[in-house]
């Protein structure tokens, strides 16, 4: 049984990797990028939801979560580079599989917010406040992708424990 | 440089140089902080593009409080690191280069926010004329300039000097 770690290592884009010097430092910094439109979505979203951004409409704000989600795809494409280039750097790195724990936690907090929240607040005017079910929802994303960025930042102080 | 070597070799400079996790902290603030700033402006810069017309700048007026926020925390953990490696970090290009496309980065967020500010006088325009949308697309791209020249400081920082 192959894990994704081998996988990656050995793959094509892993030889990619190798031959171009900079293709690591260029992925961290497209990391970067997709983790500030990422995070620049989900506040013009949540904030609205929590009542923080006032006065527009959570369906007029909720056409930027398609940032969001071309930020989170940049950010698996950079992080497969990641891991195709170093796979031991991230195999046993508890800052690496916290930090995969609470993008699920994220993903399925997100789910439930698209199927149990977003139609009632779709039809909601520009400043009735949101259900309180939906603010906890999106308190919960905002706290968790904070927390999916310090995990991604504490990733290489992290890489040696555990490793050997 | 006498003075950066100062602020280099105070007790400051030498706990964020030497203590395994003063650093790694301070970056952790500085990738937040980053995420919220450059997220914030960028999403600015999509509905001055014409992104959500629907959405009045209303929104903007409560995000613009948490983008200084951001900032501050920035200008914080970022002084703070400075500290670490002065000398090294005032020589070097890409921190150089960094400094420069924050305040044209800055400048052109103030530019737009005026732009913006005259248009709610009346209606808000449907569109915005061409002139500032090109101002637009320059400023997310000098803010991706910020997030490049950042990153690659780390790569290029010379040896400590003593």
């Amino acid at each position: 049984m192959h894990s994704i770690y081998q996988f990656l290592g050995e793959s094509w884009l892993s030889r990619q990797a190798q031959a171009i010097p900079d293709l690591f430092a260029i992925s961290e910094s497209l990391h970067f990028v997709g983790l500030s439109l990422l995070l620049g979505s989900l506040l013009v979203v949540d904030l609205r939801v929590l009542g923080v951004i006032r006065g527009v409409s959570y369906a007029s704000v909720m056409v930027f979560i398609w940032l969001a989600v071309v930020g989170f795809a940049i950010n698996v494409a950079t992080g497969a580079i990641f891991i195709a280039t170093e796979p031991s750097l991230y195999e046993t790195n508890p800052a690496f599989q916290w930090k995969l724990a609470l993008i699920a936690v994220a993903g399925v907090n997100a789910g439930w917010f698209m199927l149990r929240e977003h139609k009632a607040l779709a039809d909601l005017p520009d400043d009735a406040p949101a259900p309180l079910s939906a603010k906890w929802s999106a308190g919960l994303s905002l706290s968790v992708w904070v927390l999916v960025i310090l995990c991604g930042r504490l990733l290489p102080t992290f890489a040696d424990v555990g490793g050997g | 440089m006498n003075f950066l070597l100062w602020i280099e070799r105070s007790w400051l400079g030498q706990f964020i140089a030497s203590d395994t996790y003063a650093a790694p902290a301070l970056l952790c603030f500085h990738a937040v902080g980053m995420g919220i700033v450059v997220g914030a402006i960028w999403m600015y810069n999509f509905r001055i593009l014409g992104f959500s017309r629907r959405m009045s700048f209303t929104a903007f007026t409560n995000l613009k409080r948490v983008a200084w926020i951001g900032f501050f925390l920035n200008l914080a953990s970022g002084v703070l690191l400075f500290t670490a490696s002065a000398s090294r970090l005032i020589v070097n290009l890409n921190f150089q280069l960094k400094m420069l496309f924050m305040v044209l980065g800055g400048l052109t967020v103030w530019w737009l926010a005026r732009v913006v500010a005259q248009g709610s006088e009346r209606e808000e325009p449907a569109s915005f004329p061409m002139g500032v949308k090109a101002i637009a697309v320059v400023s997310a791209l000098f803010w991706c300039a910020v997030i490049f020249t950042g990153r690659y400081i780390a790569y290029t920082l010379g040896p400590p000097n003593f």
